[in-house]
């Protein structure tokens, strides 16, 4: 939220159903907190410092830290260049099809991430056009395949968040500089840009999380090959299946590190000038 | 407000963004292309993909490091559980050169659907009550399961390997249905998870008292095992490796096959995490050799199977095409002791017929019966002689030709028909001109009759017909249709091969539909109709 719009606490002495109100907020604030803070010590509890250090070491979580930071910003990035101009024909204009374009761009977020993996290894297996993407640069079980499956569902989320971002702009700037002699693009650029610059920071991290997070469609259509198509969800996965539940552990937390580190520095880096720090 | 425009000469602000952007999205793939860098296309042939059940990883991952140190090939591990990897090997069945299912049935139903070629066997296992370090809930026996207060986890039984075969194993005793009753009661202690490991998992953090698992899987997870006598005769089951069909290095595939399964290798790694010795494995070598003793009239049979399959699995196979009579007396001699140092005993022996290999059977294992090959009369093209029967090979005017009667099965057979119908005497008649001309093989025969040097032979058809050119041109058969003018052909491999498994993947060759077909085409009949090794 932004400063200038906060609302602030109640005075000393003030009215009692105010201070119950703002109670109950902060209690439900503060239980959600307590679960994931709670979540984060039960990781904690059931590793070691040994565990950590064995993950931090091992060339392969190396790897796979690398593969998931080098992709999921390459994955938020090429989602921006889709969301950024679907989120502004979807909010902007009214055309024929559109609650149905509408509705498609929800199927990523509804569909279950393994169906989404097997249709994207069908796709890519079973169809003429898959094939022929195939030939000149082999997608399934090779880290394209990554980009791809973290990027079909992330984008989706990044198309919504533009979507209510410029629905949340007066189109009236856009107006007034279109009368003042602006073109499309010029108004575009010039004042819906700066203006969703808010919602295009929320839009890019939200993608890296999600991509991040990123599991069933990687295991399904990249596979779970060590230095190969291993992202840190899919290390997770594998010490799991061995058995190695404080190593999976260890790892989830250096994920859960990593991606607070990335986040508080995009929010610093991204939002510095926008008064919204 | 802002500038609309830009100066002259500078970048419009948009098209700087956009640039950047692109820029970042090039430099970001370059970053991934380089972290994930293909192989040079010399290592790329080094390296093999396996998919892999997620139960047996770690072994295979200690095997797949020793083999890599041992012969520089990477071997790049896919893990899954069994049915989702065999659902990608249905979408992209040329993405993998191996497949490692916990359960067999998995790797059966994609060699029915022709996505694996050769089958081998890797582990044994057999299903277990696992329960928290210690047992503190003193759980012994089956029916402790059934307590309310025993917190019990069920892999489901739809698609896990271990919940099927316990559900199986307990059939008729009520306990499993009991145990699915307290999971749909309301308050209750019993649930389901959708992996073996999930419920090995459920059982070392506490969520659980109690699981069925494999004894290997439990004792990887460090729970502790409750071994049930009824369970432990009734739920072993196989992890088994297939060699992908559309592998494009089938070869590497199997060498490397070979080793994880080897007797000395990967059997080695796999006993010290717990999975119980395979009954039969190989010895490990680099490339194998085996030496197949074969009847003489197999070879158009048997020869091209053998040719491709040393090809594919890149063994040596010495195959030996002899008349039975000398193979058994090679065998006899050498299990006496007095053949020379050089001489091998055969990994396995095709015989002619049934009654050469009851002559060593005891030095080899249960026969698979493949074929069945008839005798015949030849004559040459347009019977000039009017040969109609048996019985013409008494005719002393006639040049005839017989197998060895030692040497060879065809010379056995015939030498006990001819005593049978009474006609021994009047063949061997000494008033015959020319005396009967015995040769070990059927295939000599055919070859004297063409070069005109004989009127009458009796070989099998399958000398006859092997050579579509012999019946085209210079020969005609006259059927004997008698029951006994039969040979019979099992193969069997020997009790002491180093290479069970190898020959058995032979056999297998042997009994594919398409040798088949070149055994129907060479004149045999076809008798290991539902046949497995």
């Amino acid at each position: 939220m932004n400063r200038r719009d906060a609302i602030s606490a109640p005075a000393q002495g003030g009215n009692i159903g105010d201070r119950l109100f703002l109670a109950g907020q902060v209690g439900l604030l503060g239980s959600y907190v307590l679960l994931i803070a709670a979540l984060l010590a039960a990781l904690a509890m059931f590793t070691s410092r040994s565990d950590i250090v064995a993950a931090i070491a091992s060339p392969e979580i190396r790897y796979a830290l690398r593969l998931s930071l080098l992709s999921c910003t390459l994955t938020s990035l090429l989602c921006l260049w889709i969301a950024i101009p679907a989120g502004y024909v979807l909010s902007r204009y009214r055309f024929a099809g559109r609650d149905l374009i509408d509705a498609v761009l929800d199927i990523p977020i509804v569909l279950p991430p393994l169906v989404l993996g097997l249709a994207l290894l069908i796709l890519f297996n079973h169809t003429s056009l898959g094939r022929a993407v195939e030939r000149i640069v082999p997608v399934t079980f090779a880290v394209p395949s990554v980009v791809l499956a973290q990027f079909a569902v992330a984008c989706a989320f990044a198309v919504r968040t533009m979507r209510v971002t410029f629905d949340q702009i007066d189109p009236r700037g856009e107006r007034v500089a279109l009368t003042l002699g602006c073109s499309r693009w010029q108004a575009f650029w010039m004042v819906a840009m700066p203006e969703a610059r808010r919602g295009i920071f929320t839009a890019a991290t939200l993608a890296w999380a999600r991509a991040l997070g990123e599991f069933g469609p990687i295991l399904v259509f990249s596979g779970a090959t060590r230095f190969r198509t291993e992202v840190l969800p899919t290390s997770v996965f594998l010490e799991l299946s061995t058995g190695n539940i404080g190593a999976a552990a260890a790892v989830s937390l250096m994920m859960v590190v990593t991606a607070l580190i990335v986040l508080v520095a995009a929010r610093v880096f991204g939002l510095r000038g926008t008064g919204m720090l | 407000m802002r500038r609309f425009f830009p100066r002259r000469g500078s970048i419009a602000r948009p098209w700087l963004i956009v640039l950047v952007s692109l820029v970042l999205i090039a430099g970001l793939a370059a970053g991934l292309w380089r972290t994930s860098r293909p192989p040079l296309a010399s290592e790329a042939n080094q390296e093999l993909v396996l998919l892999c059940a997620a139960g047996p990883l770690k072994p295979v991952q200690e095997i797949c490091a020793d083999y890599e140190r041992e012969y520089g090939v990477k071997i790049c591990i896919d893990p899954d559980n069994s049915g989702r990897l065999l659902s990608r090997l249905r979408a992209a069945p040329d993405r993998a050169d191996l497949y490692l299912a916990s359960d067999e049935s998995f790797v059966h139903d994609a060699h029915r659907e022709k996505l694996v070629a050769e089958i081998l066997p890797v582990a044994r296992q057999h299903a277990v009550v696992a329960v928290a370090k210690g047992n503190p809930r003193k759980i012994h026996k089956l029916d402790d399961l059934l307590k309310d207060d025993v917190r019990v986890v069920l892999p489901n039984a739809k698609v896990t390997a271990v919940a099927e075969t316990v559900e199986r194993a307990l059939q008729g005793t009520g306990r499993w249905q009991a145990l699915l009753a307290r999971q749909s009661a309301a308050g209750s202690h019993v649930s389901s998870v959708g992996t073996v490991t999930e419920a090995a998992q459920a059982v070392k953090i506490g969520a659980a008292d109690a699981t069925f698992v494999w004894d290997a899987n439990a004792r990887q997870f460090e729970i502790d095992v409750v071994e049930l006598p009824e369970l432990q005769a009734r739920t072993q089951e196989q992890a088994v490796l297939g060699v992908v069909t559309a592998s494009s290095r089938p070869t590497a595939a199997l060498k490397f096959a070979r080793y994880l399964t080897a007797r000395d290798r990967g059997q080695k790694i796999f006993q010290k995490y717990f999975y119980e010795p395979l009954a039969e494995a190989d010895v490990w070598e680099p490339r194998p050799s085996l030496v197949l003793m074969a009847g003489a009239m197999l070879k158009p049979g048997i020869d091209d199977v053998v040719k491709s399959f040393s090809a594919r699995e890149g063994v040596d196979i010495n195959t030996i095409y002899a008349g039975c009579g000398i193979h058994v007396a090679q065998m006899q001699v050498m299990r006496s002791g007095k053949a020379g140092p050089a001489a091998r005993f055969p990994d396995a022996y095709f015989s002619c017929d049934v009654s050469f290999m009851n002559k060593v059977q005891q030095w080899f294992g249960a026969s698979t019966i493949i074929s069945r090959n008839d005798m015949v009369l030849c004559v040459p093209k347009g019977n000039p002689k009017h040969v109609t029967s048996i019985e013409d090979l008494a005719r002393l005017d006639l040049r005839i030709g017989l197998g060895h009667p030692v040497n060879s099965a065809l010379g056995g057979l015939t030498e006990d028909l001819l005593k049978k119908l009474h006609l021994h005497d009047k063949v061997y008649d000494p008033a015959r001109k020319t005396p009967v001309l015995h040769t070990d093989a059927g295939h000599t025969l055919i070859n004297q009759m063409r070069a005109g040097a004989l009127d009458l032979i009796l070989v099998y058809r399958s000398n006859a017909v092997s050579n579509p050119e012999n019946v085209e041109k210079y020969l005609d058969i006259v059927e004997m249709n008698l029951k006994e003018a039969v040979a019979i052909q099992p193969f069997a491999a020997a009790k002491d091969t180093q290479h069970p498994c190898l020959v058995r993947r032979l056999l297998e060759a042997i009994l594919a539909p398409d040798s088949q077909e070149r055994f129907r085409k060479a004149g045999f009949q076809w008798m290991a109709e539902g046949a497995s090794p």
